[in-house]
């Protein structure tokens, strides 16, 4: 009996350490540090190192890219045991006088090796390692602008809203940005739309835009933006879906739910396209109230047949579920985009039940006072009592004379 | 000695006058401006999610631009969650009530994360940014697949194969 149950333990210890062995998982934040160059910079730079499988573990660190040159690591090889859940490490960064203009980078490898081991030329199995970028941005000599294309289906108003975030990488201010943005179908031009316009200094962001009523058919469309700086010219295009989403969820419920059986979630999604859609599959996320994730659930892959209704279905087992209020995300994956709900899940001995939230998307800037306006008109308003009372003194001191 | 004392009254008026306007003032700027406490100016937030905290507004918008002219709005009266999710990046926030309240500026860090499953054969992106995957073995460095948050990858597992997780854009 003695000699089973030691045979099973050792059997178990086995497994445990086979399963153990069998995960190499490794994290690092920030993923990029983006920094203005600056001649002869010294910094240190720091970034935690995530050991998520608590584990004792080994790292090696490694720098690559064309800024390699100009940092210290503090060492190469760093060891991590099971309660170090993570640790921060620095590296040193000497900037030489100076670059060519652009973007140049610095790539801080940290990869897992086992235990005993401090040197990954001689790794004999497969692991993994992430990598910290460093960019640093030289200005370009005069004025450079860097550009690119969002396009917005706006539901609510029906517009489609052109949004160009725009970076002012050159050392000189602009005094004039402005865009046109060109519509086309199958080549043949179908609407011209005018950006807002303004001026830009050097190093800073901002955004122009432009808000259409499309007076097209439904379809995918190409916009070619042509953004123009005192005089100079960036061109960027994208093809973009015009007129309402292609797909659209119309409901979401559970039928004859009983907390600790298996709710059957049933979601009808419309497909708006005049062709199928396939292999589309639902992702629902909960949360409780500390954001803690409560469930992560996913439906098989669908076909949803060209403008008709279709219903996935999900299945959560909720038996270790409390009653309650939950948050939930619901993400239809589809033709390689993501259509996303935020709902609230009400969850009672005998029924749940989809609230939906989410957020407005608006277009408008605020027309309400600032703070700081508002405060220079009391200031203001102040002054004037001030100078009325004081006006009426005066005279009323003449007259008392 | 009549006129000393109307000037002495009309000082003091305007003492009180003044007085009441100051406190006027800073009592509206108390109950009504919008302040923002969390996240305060230039915060590095190591989570996705954000959860705000201001007084004297139910709205904010958010925006990554400072000229906030694709604001994200957030009235709070129709969620009853604070906590918000973003993706990595810098963000510009400010809440309207009566008046609107000054900007302040926070970051979310990416948090970049990859996990290969022997077991499985598999790769995970375990962070909160989208990955571009390489792997590296005796012929060099080459391209692999750009993972998507929580998304799994089958791969080859049985070499000397290191798999590199970057960010991707």
């Amino acid at each position: 009996m003695n000699k089973k149950i030691i045979s099973l333990l050792i059997v178990v210890v086995f497994i445990s350490l086979f399963l153990m062995q069998s995960i190499f998982a490794l994290g690092v934040t920030p993923g990029r540090t983006t920094l203005d160059f600056s001649s002869n910079l010294e910094k240190e730079i720091s970034f935690e190192v995530v050991n998520t499988e608590n584990k004792d573990m080994n790292v090696a660190f490694s720098v690559e890219g064309d800024l390699a040159g100009f940092i210290t690591l503090s060492s190469d090889v760093e060891s991590f045991s099971s309660k170090e859940s993570s640790k921060i490490f620095k590296y040193k960064l000497n900037l030489p006088k100076g670059l060519s203009p652009g973007l140049h980078e610095a790539k801080i490898v940290i990869t897992e090796l086992p235990k005993d081991m401090e040197n990954k030329e001689v790794l004999i199995q497969a692991t993994v390692s992430v990598v910290t970028q460093l960019h640093i941005y030289v200005p370009y000599p005069g004025k450079y602008l860097e550009a690119k294309l969002d396009v917005v289906n706006n539901e609510k108003t029906n517009l489609i809203n052109f949004y160009i975030p725009l970076i002012s990488r050159g050392d000189t201010n602009i005094q004039k940005v402005s865009g046109l943005i060109n519509i086309y179908k199958n080549g043949e031009k179908v609407s011209g739309i005018k950006t807002n316009e303004f001026s830009i200094n050097a190093g800073e962001r901002k955004e122009l835009l432009a808000d259409w009523i499309p007076t097209i058919a439904p379809g995918q469309y190409l916009a070619e933006a042509k953004i123009n700086y005192d005089g100079e010219e960036v061109i960027i295009k994208k093809e973009f879906n015009a007129g309402n989403e292609s797909l659209g969820i119309l409901s979401i419920g559970v039928n004859d739910f009983k907390l600790g059986d298996v709710a059957r979630i049933k979601i009808l999604v419309q497909n708006k396209l005049s062709d199928t859609i396939k292999g589309a599959f639902a992702k629902l996320d909960v949360y409780d109230s500390n954001m803690g994730n409560v469930a992560e659930l996913k439906s098989e892959n669908y076909e949803i047949p060209a403008l008709s209704n279709k219903e996935i279905v999900m299945y959560w087992d909720t038996e270790y579920l409390n009653q309650g209020r939950y948050d939930s995300e619901l993400n239809i994956d589809y033709n390689k985009k993501i259509l996303s709900k935020n709902f609230k899940v009400d969850v009672t001995k005998d029924s749940m039940s989809f609230t939906g939230v989410g957020f407005v998307v608006s277009s408008e800037g605020g027309g309400k006072f600032k703070s700081s306006s508002l405060l220079y008109v009391i200031i203001g308003f102040l002054i004037l009592i001030n100078l009325a009372w004081f006006i009426w003194w005066i005279r009323h001191k003449k007259k008392k004379k | 000695m009549k006129n000393k004392k109307a000037i002495s009254k009309m000082s003091k008026m305007i003492i009180a006058g003044q007085l009441i306007i100051v406190i006027g003032i800073f009592s509206f700027m108390y109950f009504f401006v919008p302040s923002l406490n969390y996240p305060k100016n230039n915060q590095i937030i190591d989570e996705n999610t954000v959860d705000f905290k201001f007084r004297n507004a139910n709205v904010i918008l958010i925006d990554d631009n400072k000229d906030f002219s694709s604001p994200r709005e957030i009235n709070f009266n129709e969620i009853n969650v604070s906590k918000i999710w973003f993706e990595p990046g810098t963000y510009y926030w400010k809440a309207v009530g009566i008046v609107e309240s000054d900007l302040k500026e926070f970051t979310i860090n990416s948090n970049l994360g990859l996990e290969l499953d022997k077991e499985n054969k598999t790769l995970k992106n375990i962070g909160n940014t989208i990955l571009n995957i390489s792997m590296e073995d005796g012929s060099g460095l080459s391209g692999l697949v750009i993972l998507d948050v929580s998304v799994e990858y089958g791969v080859e597992v049985d070499n000397k194969t290191i798999y590199r997780g970057e960010q991707y854009e």
